[in-house]
């Protein structure tokens, strides 16, 4: 397969009429069945605009961008196939760790929802109950070992830290009794080690296949 | 069972948010010889990429990145070596990845 140069896709805001790379833009969160590039000079996305043009736009966007689009918050597994899979909940501030992540979790046979921030991971647990949550620890305001805390209060779910903070089996025990992780994944994550993890807390003869 | 990513599109996606980054970092470091910034924020962006880079395949980006995370602990911060080291992640984030540790099944 020929690997087609990345091209900038380059848009006028709809709103502002001020033009922009889209492909290099942050994305909405607002609660649609997609997120959208936000304008960087008025702040609005495309979430607004008609259907028609919605599409048109999609239309012609990279296929990068397109990745990026799925919904951060939902309350529902994302595949229709996955509906009947253990939920893995991922949550990190970096886009590229959630995107490389979701396809990777999703691959092993389990339904894997995302969240950028611990609030929303919060919100979320709310509605579903996943099998496993799998934390950065680092995050802003609150972070993935405070998230720990928060989860082992109320849920029987497994936590999972990720940490290129501790590294090494003797913080692994430190982070376990402090926070009350299950266990503990280093960064950069080595995903042969995460579905060891996944496949200890959640057999494989649960996963689809 | 083999099991495969689209790794085409998250390369592209990886080098794609790399520039961005990169271009973020520049500009943090500007702001930093402004006296309008203090040093963890440089820190913070070094640290994501740390974790980032190895695991799209690009172990010298976690190398290079974990140096830029050290040289931002100096006091003075040693701008010309973070700029160098700036350049060093950039030309990494552009070589082929080496891929992630597979999923390949026997």
């Amino acid at each position: 397969m020929n690997v087609k140069e990345t091209e900038a896709y380059v848009v006028a805001c709809h709103h502002c009429g001020h033009v922009a790379d889209a492909a290099q833009s942050q994305l909405c969160n607002c609660l649609g069945k997609e997120r959208t590039p936000v304008c960087p000079h008025c702040g609005q996305c495309l979430c607004k605009l008609p259907a028609a043009q919605r599409a048109e736009f999609w239309r012609q966007a990279p296929a990068a961008l397109k990745l990026r689009r799925k919904p951060q918050r939902s309350a529902v597994p994302l595949s229709p196939a996955s509906v009947f899979s253990p939920v893995v909940l991922l949550v990190d501030d970096d886009e590229e760790i959630r995107l490389i992540g979701e396809q990777v979790i999703e691959k092993l046979g389990y339904a894997c929802l995302t969240a950028d921030r611990a609030e929303t991971a919060l919100a979320i647990l709310e509605t579903v109950q996943p099998r496993v949550v799998i934390t950065d620890a680092l995050m802003p305001k609150v972070d993935g070992r405070q998230l720990c805390r928060l989860i082992k209060m109320s849920s029987d779910a497994k936590v999972v830290i990720m940490t290129s903070l501790y590294t090494g089996i003797r913080y692994k025990n430190e982070a376990h009794k402090e926070f009350g992780a299950d266990e503990y994944l280093a960064k950069p994550i080595d995903f042969a080690q995460l579905q060891a993890t996944l496949e200890r807390f959640i057999p494989p003869v649960e996963s689809v296949q | 069972m083999t099991r495969q990513l689209d790794w085409t599109v998250l390369r592209e996606h990886f080098r794609v948010r790399l520039r961005a980054r990169m271009a973020e970092i520049r500009a943090i470091v500007e702001r930093i010889a402004a006296g309008q910034t203090p040093a963890d924020a440089l820190a913070l962006q070094f640290h994501s990429l740390a974790g980032i880079g190895g695991t799209y395949g690009y172990p010298a980006v976690t190398e290079l990145a974990r140096r830029g995370e050290e040289l931002c602990q100096g006091k003075p911060l040693a701008l010309d070596a973070i700029h160098e080291i700036a350049g060093a992640i950039a030309r990494a984030g552009e070589a082929d990845s080496l891929g992630p540790k597979t999923l390949t099944a026997a």
